[in-house]
């Protein structure tokens, strides 16, 4: 079953943070490592990921600046912040204490954390 | 030049709408793309994304809402963050060359320090508005007599009462006078007191009111009327405290008993800044002396009323007057703006020192220019690596205007310093007469000039070095650094620097006009020795010594206190002679009308001055006698009554001769005989001739009013005697006050006061705009020998002499010494008319002056270009050949 990813709150705004840890992205290469690692299961509306990026870019959690893919296109890639960076810590523990909490009373195991 | 682009330049924003559909349309195509390499068909996979998507233009406006939001939030940021940018690297730039930032600031800082200094003076005496409601309906009316050809006098009483009864351009007429008064108390030694004799409207004239109790009663305001006083702030702070109950206190004024009936509002400094108390006036309608002249009328014009209305009326009613009262002849109305009274005369002289300080702050810009013209020449290859590195020109202009901000901000706040301490030193100089129209302080508009005057500076610090810089071959730049060094800006800069010597040259020729001016003022026959002369008041309160009218000369106790008062510093040790007098020399005193016994009354000859002094004032004032003889201890109320002329009363009324014998009657019908003539003692100041005078005695004619001069010719330093004369007066009468000692000279002095004050701060301008236009020349012609060494070098290569060299550029300085010479003479003459009434025996186109000035200059600016040009005949043709 997958689980529609709009539908939780303020999730989409952590996982696009999780995905820029690693280093910038564009909104399309966002979308892919959503889709990698949530195993297909965590599906969001593509329209709606764009949105979100200059919500955050608004919000300075994120920064983006036009640069060129390996295939040499023009594509607008989005990077963290130090701002996003304490911002995705932050949020990264309270969706784990939220989780294990929801976990525990629902008596299942907890989500492993990164 | 582009202004859109520089616009664009200093205001960036970005164009939002492209950046989020091209975003879009990447992740759109790079999905197909995906797509259609797993096999897709293009359609297919087109139709699958875009579904996937949602809706695109949905997507678009909601990025575009949060990217307005963010550019809205960004763009102060980012121009704040590109200003600092700029201004860091303008401080940099600016840091790297710590010397010329250096001079630039601190010759822009004295210059605006200077002027602001200045301006706060012109401020607070000429600009700032009267503390009154709607003070420009003020306006004081005076009188003027064409027999004297005296402007400005009071009014006599009943002129005010017909001026109250008759005038319709003024709502409210009142009137006052200055006079002094002995305040004692029990708990303190007697002093002082300023007061000034008001009618019960005066508040109401001007529009101000009370903090305290209440004002002057119109009952109050009537000859028998209660003895009230109103005190104002500064008296009440001083000598009560600010005690809360004051109303209702009794005081001793004069020896009299006042009461305490109100406290005037703060700040209310009327009519004088040091005023201690109000009194009733008293003007008693049934006194109709038409000869005595003592009240100041001030009036507050109907509203939609203009000063010419008003002095129309009133000079018609004046002339009504004429032919209903004969003592009214030759009477006429001046009425002035309450504004404009006392400032008149300073208005000119001021003006002149501000025109003066900003001529100086001219001065110290063009050196500034000229610095940065040099700096400019030398940053040019600087300026074009920027340029080939892709710097625009409105990125150039912001990095210029960063850095004029910066020497704005700087040199502004320096200047601010040096206003500061320059108005210390300026309100130490400014004559009594100016500082009381004003207080000058760095206050909100000075403030504000200061600010502006640093910004228009600033502003062309930042413009000259864009303008030029405007263009400029870039290959030609890069390629050789001297390549087409400023020989353009040459004839601009030489210009700059004769302006400079221009403004040095008027400068100069009028500070020396004036010198000259104050030289011969303090060079005229004063008609007295001022030497070793010591001069005090005192004030004798008048309820202790009876004074009957009816009686009159016959006041023993006065005539004794003054015989005891002139013993008592008689006897000083130190001391050689000394007198009484009612006028002191160089005081105007007041005049009476007379009647030669055996001629008609003539109304045309106008009015006398009247010295009442005791007979020693020919000893201490030391007075010539040419006639006869002086007053004489003797001469007293039992014996007959004389008087002594002076020389221009005897010329003008006896001009064949034989005024000794002659009588005539003032102050009534009595005569008195002239037994004497002294040569004329300079009593309008030290400018103007003497008018006619006479000496009466004091211990004939005993005085009326309180106020009173001692005049003492010492054999010691005249102000090591002032604490002994107070005592020796404190034994006559512990009652009454001794104050105001000075010595003659020190009178002389303060009676050209201004003259000094305008002189000495001119001078000192003068001499820095001579310094810094010397310093220009110097500057330009060397900046030239600088630039010109190769041209130098292959010119003595080629068999030029040093001699050859020395002279072309002395010939240089030459022309730029006489173009500013010329232009500053011609400026001189110009403004000659401004100078012409401000000086006293010297013309203000004395050709002597100008010649000194522009031979001196000239030699100075000849001096200044030698430098340079023997650092021009020791180049070595071989070195800067091979610089190339």
């Amino acid at each position: 079953m997958a689980v529609d990813a709009n539908t939780l709150y303020g999730t989409l705004n952590l996982l696009v943070l999780q995905s820029l840890n690693d280093g910038p992205l564009h909104g399309v290469a966002v979308s892919r490592f959503i889709e990698r690692r949530g195993d297909g299961l965590l599906r969001i509306e593509e329209g709606a990921l764009y949105p979100a990026l200059h919500r955050l870019e608004r919000d300075g959690l994120i920064d983006g600046e036009w640069g060129r893919t390996d295939e040499n296109r023009r594509a607008k890639f989005y990077r963290l912040t130090r701002k996003g960076k304490r911002q995705l810590n932050r949020d990264t523990q309270r969706w784990a204490r939220h989780a294990q909490a929801v976990a525990r009373v629902l008596q299942i195991a907890a989500p492993a954390t990164d | 030049m582009d202004w859109r682009g520089v616009w664009r330049g200093l205001f960036p924003r970005r164009m939002l709408r492209p950046d989020v559909s091209d975003e879009i349309s990447f992740h759109i195509e790079e999905r197909i793309r995906e797509l259609v390499t797993q096999g897709w068909g293009e359609y297919e996979a087109r139709k699958h994304v875009l579904a996937r998507f949602g809706n695109v233009d949905d997507v678009e406006q909601a990025c575009l809402e949060y990217d307005g939001q963010r550019m809205a939030a960004n763009r102060g940021r980012m121009m704040m963050e590109r200003w600092v940018q700029d201004l860091r690297l303008a401080g940099r730039a600016l840091r790297r060359a710590p010397g010329f930032t250096a001079v630039v600031v601190l010759t822009l800082a004295l210059g605006i320090g200077a002027s602001t200094a200045v301006f706060s003076v012109v401020e607070s005496v000429l600009l700032r508005p009267l503390p009154f409601r709607d003070a420009d309906e003020l306006a004081v009316v005076w009188q003027n007599d064409r027999a004297t050809g005296t402007v400005r006098e009071p009014a006599s009483p009943a002129d005010f009462d017909a001026y109250r009864e008759r005038s319709r351009s003024f709502t409210e007429l009142g009137a006052y006078y200055v006079g002094t008064g002995v305040f004692s108390r029990p708990d303190g030694p007697a002093h002082l007191l300023s007061m000034a004799y008001v009618s019960e409207n005066i508040d109401d004239v001007l529009g101000v009111g009370v903090q305290r109790g209440r004002g002057i009663l119109a009952e109050e305001d009537r000859p028998g009327g209660a003895n009230v006083v109103v005190l104002t702030d500064g008296f009440w702070r001083n000598e009560f405290g600010a005690d809360a109950d004051v109303v209702g206190r009794i005081v001793t004024v004069d020896g009299s008993p006042f009461e305490v009936v109100g406290v005037l509002e703060p700040d209310l400094r009327f009519p004088e800044p040091d005023i201690d108390v109000w009194l009733p006036v008293r003007i008693d309608p049934a006194n109709q002396n038409y000869n005595s002249h003592w009240a100041m009328v001030l009036g507050r014009m109907a509203p939609g009323r203009r000063v010419e209305d008003a002095q129309a009326e009133m000079a018609s009613i004046m002339a009504d007057l004429e032919v209903e009262r004969p003592g009214n002849v030759n009477r006429g109305a001046f009425v002035e703006p309450l504004a404009e009274v006392g400032r008149g005369d300073v208005r000119a002289p001021l003006w002149i020192l501000f025109s003066s300080v900003l001529a100086v702050l001219l001065v110290a810009c063009v050196n500034v220019a000229n610095l940065l013209l040099a700096r400019g020449s030398a940053r040019r290859r600087e300026i074009a690596v920027l340029r080939a590195v892709g710097a625009t020109g409105s990125q150039l202009l912001r990095r210029f205007l960063a850095e004029g901000l910066i020497v704005a901000l700087v040199s502004g706040l320096g200047g601010l310093l040096v206003a500061r301490l320059g108005l210390g030193v300026l309100t130490t100089f400014v004559p009594p007469e100016i500082a009381r129209l004003g207080d000058p302080a760095l206050n909100g508009s000075v403030l504000g000039f200061a600010l502006t005057l640093a910004l228009m500076v600033g502003l062309g610090f930042s413009v000259l070095p864009a303008v030029q810089n405007r263009r400029g071959d870039l290959q030609l730049e890069l390629r050789d650094g001297r390549g087409s060094v400023g020989s353009t800006r040459l004839p601009v800069r030489r210009f700059l620097v004769a302006t400079q010597l221009a403004a040095a040259v008027v400068l100069l020729i009028t500070a020396s006009l004036l010198i000259s001016s104050v030289r011969n003022l303090q060079s005229v026959d004063l008609g007295f020795e001022a030497e070793n002369v010591l001069r005090a008041h005192f004030t004798v309160p008048q309820a202790r010594y009876p004074r009957s009218f009816d009686t009159y000369p016959h006041w023993p106790e006065v005539i004794a206190l003054n015989r005891r008062i002139v013993e008592a510093a008689e006897g000083l040790p130190g001391v050689r002679s000394a007198a009484i007098g009612f006028s002191h020399p160089l005081e105007r005193g007041f005049t009476n009308s007379f009647r030669v016994e055996g001629r008609e009354y003539d109304p045309a000859q106008g009015e006398i001055s009247t010295r009442m002094v005791t007979p020693e004032y020919v000893d201490a004032a030391g007075l010539r006698v040419v006639e006869g003889r002086f007053l004489s201890p003797s001469d007293d109320t039992e014996s007959e009554l004389v008087v002594v002329l002076n020389r221009e009363a005897v010329e003008r009324y006896f001009p064949g001769g034989g005024a000794l014998g002659r009588r005539i009657a003032f102050w009534g019908p009595t005569y008195r005989t002239v037994v004497g003539v002294v040569d004329n003692e300079r009593i309008h100041g030290l400018a103007a001739d003497p008018p006619p005078a006479m000496y009466v005695s004091l211990l004939q004619n005993p005085q009326r009013g309180g106020e009173l001069s001692l005049i003492l010719r010492t054999e010691v330093p005249p102000l090591t005697l002032v604490s002994a004369l107070r005592e020796a007066i404190v034994g006559v009468d512990p009652e009454i006050p001794v104050y105001g000692a000075a010595t003659m000279t020190e009178t002389i002095r303060e009676a050209v006061g201004r003259e000094r004050f305008i002189t000495s701060v001119l001078t000192f301008f003068a001499s820095l705009a001579v310094f810094l236009a010397v310093l220009g020349v110097h500057g330009v012609l060397s900046y030239l020998v600088a630039q010109r060494s190769h041209e130098v070098g292959v010119r003595m290569a080629l068999g030029a002499t040093r001699g050859d060299v020395v002279r072309q550029i002395v010939r240089q300085g030459a022309g730029m010494a006489l173009l500013g010479v010329a232009l500053g003479v011609g400026g001189a003459v110009a403004a000659s008319g401004i100078l012409e009434g401000m000086l006293f025996g010297v013309s203000a186109t004395s050709p002597w002056v100008y010649l000194s000035v522009a031979v001196g200059l000239g030699a100075l600016a000849a001096a200044a270009s030698a430098l340079p040009a023997r650092r021009a005949a020791s180049v070595d043709p071989v070195i800067s050949l091979r610089g190339d």
